[in-house]
C-alpha cells in the first residue's frame, strides 16, 4: 500500500461520516441520530490519530524494509519463540484488521467466522507463551549482553584495569555465555583482587593475620536462675497434684481430660504400664516373633495386684513423694520470676502495689525488669558500690574477714 | 507377613484352614505357607499373627526352624519321652566320638 492512498482513503471516509450526518436521516430513527451526533466528534478524532499513527507506522516499516533487502539485518536463525511470537502477532493483527472489516460492514459476527477461529487460536497460543518467556528472560538477556559486549572493544576495558586475560578467564568474568551462577562475579570480587596485589606490596610480603578479640566457647546454653530442667518440668505436667491445683486456682484455663483408655492420647499422656506393652508390641510386630512375659514382668504384675490395683490403677501415693521433691525446685523458679517481675522483693504486698499502680496508671502489662534493661539504674548501682558486693572477690573477703568457729581441741 | 484374622462368633481359626485360605490369596501351594504366633485379642473375633510363604519346599525346609516343620508334619521328630532320652545318654556315656551314636542305636534294639 503506498502511502498517499492510504490517506485519500482516510479523507473520503471522514467525508462519508460528515456527509450522512448532515442528509436528513435524522427522520428514520431520533434516537440514533442523536446518539451519532453525540459521538461523531470523538470519532472523528479518533480517525485523525488512526491516520497520524499509520503515517509514522508507515515510515518506519519503509526504513525496516529497505535494511532487510539491503541484508545489513539478519532475520533467521534467532531465538525460534520469539518468531513464533512474532508470526502469532502478525496473524492475529491480519486477522483482526479482517474482523473489524466485517463488523464496520454490518455483518452479524454471532457465527464462528473463520477468521474469529484464528483469532482465538492465535490468542491461545501467545498466552501460553508468556511464561516460556518470562523462563527464558535471564537466557535472553545474556546473550544480548554478549552481543552488546562483544560489540563494544573489550580489549580497552582489560587493558584500564591491567588485569591479564588469563586471570579473567579463570575468574569466569569474561565468559558471558556461561549460564550457571558465578560467585566470583560478586560484588566486590574485582575489587579484591587489586586489594590483596596493593597490600602485599605494602607489608613486604609478609602475611600479618586479622586481630579479632578471642571470644570463649561454651558448649551448653547457659542456665537461668529461674529455669526449671526438662525432667523437672515433663514430671511436672503428668502429677496429678500440680493438675488438681491447676483446676482449682487457673479457673482460666479450660478443664483437661486424659484420654486414657482411648486410642487417641497424646504420648505424654500414656503411663508407663501402656507404653511398655506399645514397645512390645512395636518389637514383635517388626521381628516376627512373639515374646513370652518374662519372670519380672510376671513378678511386677502380681505385686500391682496385690497392692490392690486392678489394671489401670494408679498409686497416687506414690507420686506425692516425687511431687514434694519437685516443690522445692518450682518454688525458687516461681520467686525468681516474682522478684523479676514485681522488684526485688519480690513479695505479696509488691505484687499488689504493682497491680494498683496498673489498674490507676492504665497500662495492663507487669514490668519485667531484664537484667540490662536500664542502663542508667546499671550505672548508678556499679558507682554507688551496691553491685560491688557480690563479686567473687568480695565474696572470699568476706569469708576471710568472718570470725571462725573454734574447734573443740584449740583454745 | 503380618495377618489379621477376623472371625466374629467363633474361636480362632486353625493353622490348616489359613494356610488354605493364604495359598488361595498368593497362589502357591498349601505346603508352603507356614503361620505362627497367632494371638487373639481380647473379647474375641480378631487375631493376629504371622505367616511366610515359600517358593518351593525345599527352600522351606533349609530355613525354617525344626519345631515349625514338625508341624507341618516334614519335620523328623526324634524321642519325646525323657526316660527314653535318659537310658540313650547313660548309654552313650561309655564311649567316645562317633562311637557314641553306634552304641545309642545299638544299645536300643
Amino acid at each position: 500500500m503506498t502511502p498517499s492512498k492510504n490517506d485519500e482513503e482516510a479523507e473520503v471516509f471522514l467525508d462519508a461520516v460528515l456527509g450522512d450526518h448532515s442528509a436528513g436521516s435524522e427522520t428514520e430513527n431520533p434516537e440514533l441520530a442523536k446518539l451519532i451526533q453525540a459521538d461523531s466528534p470523538l470519532l472523528v478524532k479518533q480517525i485523525y490519530s488512526i491516520v497520524e499513527s499509520m503515517k509514522s507506522a508507515k515510515e518506519k516499516l519503509m526504513e525496516l524494509q529497505q535494511r532487510i533487502s539491503s541484508n545489513s539485518v539478519p532475520t533467521s536463525k534467532g531465538v525460534s519463540l520469539l518468531e513464533i511470537k512474532l508470526h502469532g502477532l502478525l496473524s492475529y493483527l491480519t486477522n483482526l484488521s479482517f474482523f473489524i472489516l466485517l463488523k464496520l460492514h454490518g455483518q452479524s459476527t454471532s457465527e464462528l467466522h473463520p477468521s474469529v477461529e484464528r483469532l482465538i487460536e492465535m490468542r491461545v497460543i501467545l498466552e501460553k507463551i508468556k511464561p516460556m518467556e518470562v523462563k527464558l528472560k535471564y537466557q535472553i538477556d545474556k546473550v544480548l549482553k554478549a552481543a552488546n559486549d562483544a560489540s563494544n572493544p573489550s580489549a580497552e576495558k582489560n587493558a584500564q584495569r591491567n588485569v591479564s586475560e588469563f586471570d579473567l578467564q579463570n575468574s569466569g568474568v569474561s565468559d558471558p555465555l556461561q549460564f550457571k551462577p558465578n560467585p566470583l562475579n560478586l560484588v566486590g570480587a574485582s575489587t579484591a583482587l587489586d586489594k590483596n596485589a596493593d597490600q602485599s606490596r605494602e607489608d613486604g610480603g609478609v602475611y600479618r593475620p586479622p586481630r579479632i578479640a578471642p571470644v570463649k566457647y561454651s558448649e551448653e546454653p547457659k542456665r537461668r536462675k529461674g529455669d526449671l530442667s526438662a525432667s523437672t518440668r515433663e514430671s511436672l505436667s503428668k502429677s496429678r497434684l500440680f493438675k488438681d491445683m491447676r483446676d482449682t486456682f487457673d479457673t482460666s484455663r479450660p478443664e483437661q481430660v486424659t484420654s486414657h483408655g482411648t486410642g487417641y492420647g497424646v504420648r505424654e499422656l500414656r503411663d508407663s504400664k501402656d507404653e511398655e506393652l506399645a514397645k512390645i508390641e512395636e518389637f514383635e510386630l517388626s521381628n516376627y516373633q512373639r515374646l513370652s512375659a518374662t519372670r519380672d514382668r510376671n513378678k511386677r504384675e502380681k505385686a500391682a495386684m496385690r497392692k490392690g490395683g486392678a489394671a489401670g490403677i494408679v498409686d497416687e501415693m506414690e507420686n506425692l513423694e516425687s511431687d514434694f521433691l519437685q516443690m522445692d525446685a518450682l518454688d525458687r523458679a516461681v520467686s525468681f520470676d516474682n522478684q523479676e517481675r514485681y522488684g526485688s522483693s519480690g513479695s505479696v504486698l509488691a505484687k499488689r502495689n504493682m497491680r494498683a499502680e496498673s489498674f490507676f496508671t492504665g497500662n495492663d502489662e507487669p514490668r519485667k525488669k531484664g537484667k540490662f534493661t536500664d542502663a542508667t539504674e546499671l550505672v548508678t548501682k556499679v558507682a554507688s558500690g551496691a553491685a560491688g558486693k557480690k563479686t567473687a572477690y568480695d565474696k572470699a573477703l568476706r569469708k576471710a574477714s568472718k570470725p571462725r568457729h573454734r574447734t573443740l581441741g584449740k583454745k | 507377613m503380618i495377618v489379621d484374622v477376623l472371625h466374629p462368633g467363633r474361636p480362632n481359626v486353625s493353622h490348616k484352614e489359613l494356610g488354605d485360605r493364604l495359598s488361595k490369596l498368593y497362589k502357591s501351594s498349601e505346603d508352603c505357607v507356614f503361620t505362627f504366633g497367632f494371638r487373639t485379642a481380647f473379647g474375641g473375633g480378631k487375631s493376629t499373627g504371622f505367616a511366610l510363604i515359600y517358593d518351593s519346599l525345599d527352600e522351606a525346609k533349609k530355613v525354617e526352624p525344626k519345631y515349625r516343620l514338625i508341624r507341618h508334619g516334614i519335620g523328623a521328630k526324634g524321642i519325646i519321652s525323657s526316660k527314653q532320652r535318659k537310658e540313650r545318654k547313660n548309654r552313650a556315656k561309655k564311649f567316645r566320638g562317633t562311637k557314641k551314636a553306634k552304641a545309642a542305636t545299638a544299645g536300643k534294639k
